[in-house]
């Protein structure tokens, strides 16, 4: 994405609170509603990580954000932990967990590792019902307000910047990872992973990186979550939410940054939407999913490169996960 | 190029730090809405109308058809009243989305009749502290019945009545028998069983489960390889129907009780044909009844909200509806929260159709009493002498 | 104890039956068209609910509803795949799979919309008392789910390995333009495994709606565990689908019976885990073959 663009649009994302002080304390709903799509965004960004950039499947990335969100609440709650130390906490946790993925993903293809990630989502879904003593089971867990170095971020206009800010460094460090030699690792293990190891990529090991990477950001955009709704519960992070994220990264287009952060915001927000509307949202959203692919088979990233499109027609040698041949 | 990002990145973010700090002192407003102006008052809600617990978001109808009878005969403390009900899936995040946009966008005046524990656990918390009236909540869990909780207002009995409920019944008429539970493992099922337990003594089995099970052959071959007479539900409508369906499949017929959200839902006589002779534990009167409180609800139904069965589910907005207005009968203007609570915490004995209710400065309790029906040739007939009180203010 | 353990096994077996007729869908699906169909557990529920209605509402018996809600099935099958399948061939994998999950999501909303999601009864396909042998309770439901495995498993068989239609349908699978080359009609043939699969899809959710109850959820746990039996039999293989779909069952009621039942998945996804590392291609996978 062009970056002038990304600039610009990080500058209105900046200036909106501004712009939302004219419509008095109707601010609070709103404000809430963009920090919730920037965690979102960083989620879809970390999931696009592993599926866009290394193409690994995971069907249970919820299961990584629920780790993160889970250590900074009972952290929070029983020490105090702040915004920040939850992050890290968060993101570390859940990318030792991803070690539990990351190693069979590194024998299984496809399918295979798509499903094993399912069941890590309800396993983790499940263990945080079950292990109540520890979780608060389906009663959730309240946080404490938000602080943040010893600075109050409890307000609703904080606790945007401080999602606005992350979700900047997120796509930031992603897309420098982009440029560097592991980042070049990935592109070439997603083409074709026999000739990346021909040409002395440490396949297996690439993967696994890949995999804490990316569980590592989710995490971390748990933790900020649970201290943006103040409350976390297991039927945050069930299937529903792993198969969203999903959809989100597809939706938006894979291996693109804009496309991730673009498809979290409009699922999300047609998600919102829909929840106004009586019994419909759940037949909105599938309808909204079903439109948006078919005439986006390549993703909403596709509005993002129509400028840049060459003339050169689509070789039949693009995408190996074509249909054809 | 890779200067030129950071150059960019850093600026960027300088300002934005800047800018934070400058807002500092924004977005700290109270809540909204906290005084009525205009001649509606505006209530607000939350309850599933999609996925698996849709049924129990029928009581947003009954809320509805309360609010129509209402408005029919004049309004409340001289307004109108109006309702706004969202759909939350049953999903904690959506409800605190949907709690905020309630509040801050839509500026109810309260909360009420917001279906589900989970799902209300997630904002109780917050709206008490903004000071908002969270009113008669589709729910038993005993951390609405918190005392501190100066703004929550529950009016279903707490669960553990539920238990206590059908563990008296059960020690005064099957004494000695071999009982077990089976319970759904949070904070619904848990604490029934917590009172199963309390006034029953021991239970031989006790089996947990989660809603997205649906076979429980090994749970009822289980109980009948153990020689069960008594099986206690403390279970949804849709697993309660699941296990009753596998136990009459297997042959098995032991006594059988469930827990009120279990039952009294349209159909329940088609979806168990083996449901003859079951118990269940309620604070209403059974669907059909001949009881006027409960009349005056179903012909409400059918005038104003037409099309929506008069079940149990639409009784608990109706439930919801009849105690707000209790705390908005006697207001005069300005019609502020805190006179709202200080009218409802004035309750005593109120009569709902759930029962009597009492609140009072120190105390929120909910319906005190509990007691069993039984299904009898397709309808649930009133068990004599099985009632329980479990107020604690008695 | 012994009885006991019988009783578990049995129902562990009819429920495995189960598994095995969705894996056996899901596979012939994705042996197709490569594509996993998420939306597999819904479009049985759908069809279901066309013999729901044609048995309380209009009284028809219920072999001609079932045969209805077959034919519905295929149709479903047929029409989700020429227009939403067929529109993106040439799309990424990961879009039609995405498609798949729209698809259920939309399913599921709009038949909750239409019949709202309370518990709804369908009678059982053989209504006779069960026969207690020995102490021993048989359900009849549960002999037919089994017999049904064996019959449609054979049938599938002796399908894909002597009928022209089936072997066309495993030409696509081994090479899809090369079949093409060979005159084989992909398209119809790719609609025609849609059918097929999802018409397998309405025989589990009809079997199981006297015990699940006919709801928009009915097929959802079902699916996920038609998922691991395809999974743990080896993805592909018609034959993995139909041994990993009995194992499943009678774990998953090993579980249920002696573990905790709320932990059943979990406990079953972490055996997965570690049979997959054993044998990284399922039970009775072939190793799949990487071209460069």
């Amino acid at each position: 994405m062009p970056q002038r663009a990304a600039l610009v649009l990080v500058a209105l994302c900046a200036l909106l609170p501004l712009a939302l002080q004219t419509i008095g304390e109707r601010q609070v709903y709103w404000l809430f509603v963009v920090s919730e799509f920037f965690v979102f965004a960083i989620v879809a960004v970390s999931l696009d990580l592993l599926m866009g950039r290394t193409g690994q499947i995971s069907l249970g990335h919820a299961g990584f954000v629920a780790l993160g969100a889970y250590s900074a609440a009972i952290l929070n709650q029983r020490f105090g932990l702040d915004l920040l130390a939850g992050m890290v906490v968060g993101g570390v946790l859940a990318g030792v967990a991803s070690l539990v993925l990351g190693f069979p993903a590194t024998r299984l293809r496809g399918h295979y590792l798509g499903i094993v990630t399912l069941g890590f989502g309800i396993a983790v879904d499940q263990i945080a019902l079950k292990w109540d003593s520890l979780t608060g089971g389906d009663q959730g867990i309240h946080l404490h307000r938000p602080m943040l170095l010893g600075l109050d971020v409890g307000t609703p206009v904080r606790m945007y910047y401080v999602a606005l800010i992350a979700l900047v460094v997120t796509a930031l460090l992603v897309y420098c990872l982009g440029q560097t030699r592991i980042g070049r690792a990935f592109a070439a293990i997603k083409d074709s992973e026999i000739a990346a190891a021909a040409m002395g990529v440490p396949v297996a090991r690439t993967k696994v990186l890949a995999f804490i990477c990316s569980a590592f950001l989710a995490g971390a955009a748990g933790a900020i979550y649970a201290f943006l709704a103040g409350f976390v519960a297991p039927e945050n992070f069930g299937i529903e939410s792993s198969l969203l994220f999903f959809a989100m990264v597809v939706v938006g287009g894979m291996g693109s940054i804009g496309g991730a952060i673009g498809g979290a915001v409009v699922v999300d927000a047609v998600k919102n939407a829909a929840a106004t509307v009586s019994g419909l949202s759940l037949a909105i959203l599938g309808g909204m999913i079903v439109l948006v692919v078919l005439f986006f088979p390549g993703g909403l990233k596709a509005l993002l490169q129509r400028r840049r499109r060459a003339a050169a027609p689509v070789s039949g040698l693009d995408g190996v996960a074509r249909q054809d041949a | 190029m890779k200067t030129r990002i950071f150059r960019s990145a850093a600026r960027a973010s300088i300002g934005i730090a800047c800018l934070s700090l400058a807002c500092s002192s924004w977005g700290q407003s109270a809540a909204p809405g906290a005084t009525i102006d205009g001649d509606t008052i505006v209530l607000g809600q939350t309850a599933a109308q999609s996925g698996p617990q849709a049924p129990i978001g029928a009581s947003k109808w009954g809320l509805e058809a309360f609010i129509g009878y209402v408005n029919a005969k004049g309004g409340v403390a001289g307004k109108k009243l109006r309702l706004i009900s969202y759909d939350d899936s049953y999903q904690p995040a959506q409800t605190t989305a949907l709690d905020k946009k309630l509040v801050y966008e839509d500026r109810v005046f309260a909360i009420v009749g917001s279906i589900g524990s989970p799902t209300t656990a997630a904002v109780y918390k917050t709206l008490n502290d903004a000071k908002v009236p969270l009113v008669s909540m589709g729910s038993g869990s005993p951390i609405f019945y918190e005392p501190g909780l100066k703004y929550v207002f529950p009016s279903w009995p707490i669960y553990t009545t539920d238990g206590e409920t059908m563990g008296a019944f059960v020690k005064k008429h099957f004494a000695g028998q071999p009982v077990a539970v089976i319970y759904q493992d949070d904070g619904f099922g848990k604490p029934i069983l917590a009172g199963i337990k309390k006034s029953l003594g021991k239970v031989d089995v006790e089996i947990p489960y989660v809603p997205s099970q649906v076979d429980f052959s090994s749970a009822v071959i289980k109980l009948k390889a153990s020689g069960i007479k008594v099986v206690m539900l403390a279970t949804i409508a849709t697993s309660g129907a699941q296990i009753l369906n596998q136990m009459a499949s297997l042959a098995y017929a032991p006594t059988r009780i469930l827990t009120s959200s279990a039952c009294g839902y349209g159909g329940i006589f088609d979806a168990i044909k083996s449901l003859d002779g079951t118990y269940c534990t309620a604070f209403l009167p059974p669907p059909g009844s001949s009881d006027p409180k409960w009349k005056e609800f179903a012909d409400a139904m059918a005038k104003y909200a037409p099309g929506h069965p008069p079940d149990i589910y639409a009784a608990w907005g109706w439930l919801a509806g009849q105690v707000t207005y209790a705390g908005l009968e006697k207001l005069k203007a300005p019609i502020t929260r805190d006179a709202f609570v200080a009218q409802l915490e004035t309750l005593r004995d109120f009569d709902t159709i759930a029962g009597k209710i009492n609140y009072s400065a120190q105390r929120h309790e909910g319906s005190c009493c509990q007691l069993l029906w039984q299904a009898k040739g397709g309808k649930w007939d009133i068990v004599p002498d099985s009632g329980f009180n479990g107020s604690a203010m008695k | 104890m012994t009885q006991y353990l019988l009783q578990i096994a049995l129902a562990g077996l009819a429920q495995g039956s189960l598994f095995a007729l969705t894996a056996l869908g899901l596979v012939m699906i994705y042996n197709a068209s490569s594509v996993v169909n998420f939306a597999h557990g819904a479009m049985g529920m759908a069809a279901t609910y066309v013999a729901y209605v044609l048995i309380e509402e209009v009284g028809v018996p219920f072999p001609l509803a079932f045969a209805a809600a077959l034919a519905a099935a295929f149709v479903l099958g047929v029409v989700v795949q020429t227009l939403f399948l067929a529109r993106l061939r040439n799309a990424p994998l990961m879009s039609q799979v995405v498609v798949t999950l729209g698809l259920f999501m939309l399913i599921q909303g709009l038949v909750g919309l239409a019949f709202g999601y309370n518990p709804r009864r369908m009678t059982e396909s053989i209504s006779l008392a069960p026969v207690i042998l020995g102490g021993l309770v048989l359900r009849p439901q549960d002999v037919l789910e089994l017999a049904l495995l064996v019959v449609l498993g054979i049938a599938l068989a002796a399908f894909f390995a002597a009928t022209k239609i089936g072997l066309g349908m495993r030409a696509i699978t081994e090479n899809r333009y090369a079949a093409r080359l060979m005159g084989i009609p992909v398209g119809r043939l790719l609609a025609a495994a849609w059918g097929a699969g999802v018409m397998l899809s309405a025989v589990v959710a009809v079997l199981a709606a006297p015990t699940t109850s006919v709801t928009p959820n009915m097929m959802d746990t079902i699916v996920v565990y038609g998922f691991v039996a395809a999974i743990l039999g080896g993805f592909g293989s018609m034959w993995g689908a139909l041994v990993g779909g009995l194992l499943l069952g009678i774990v998953v009621n090993m579980i249920d019976a002696f573990v905790a039942p709320e932990l059943a998945m979990s406990i079953v996804f972490g055996l997965l885990i570690l049979v997959l590392y054993v044998k990284p291609d399922g039970l009775l996978g072939r190793a799949t073959v990487q071209k460069v």
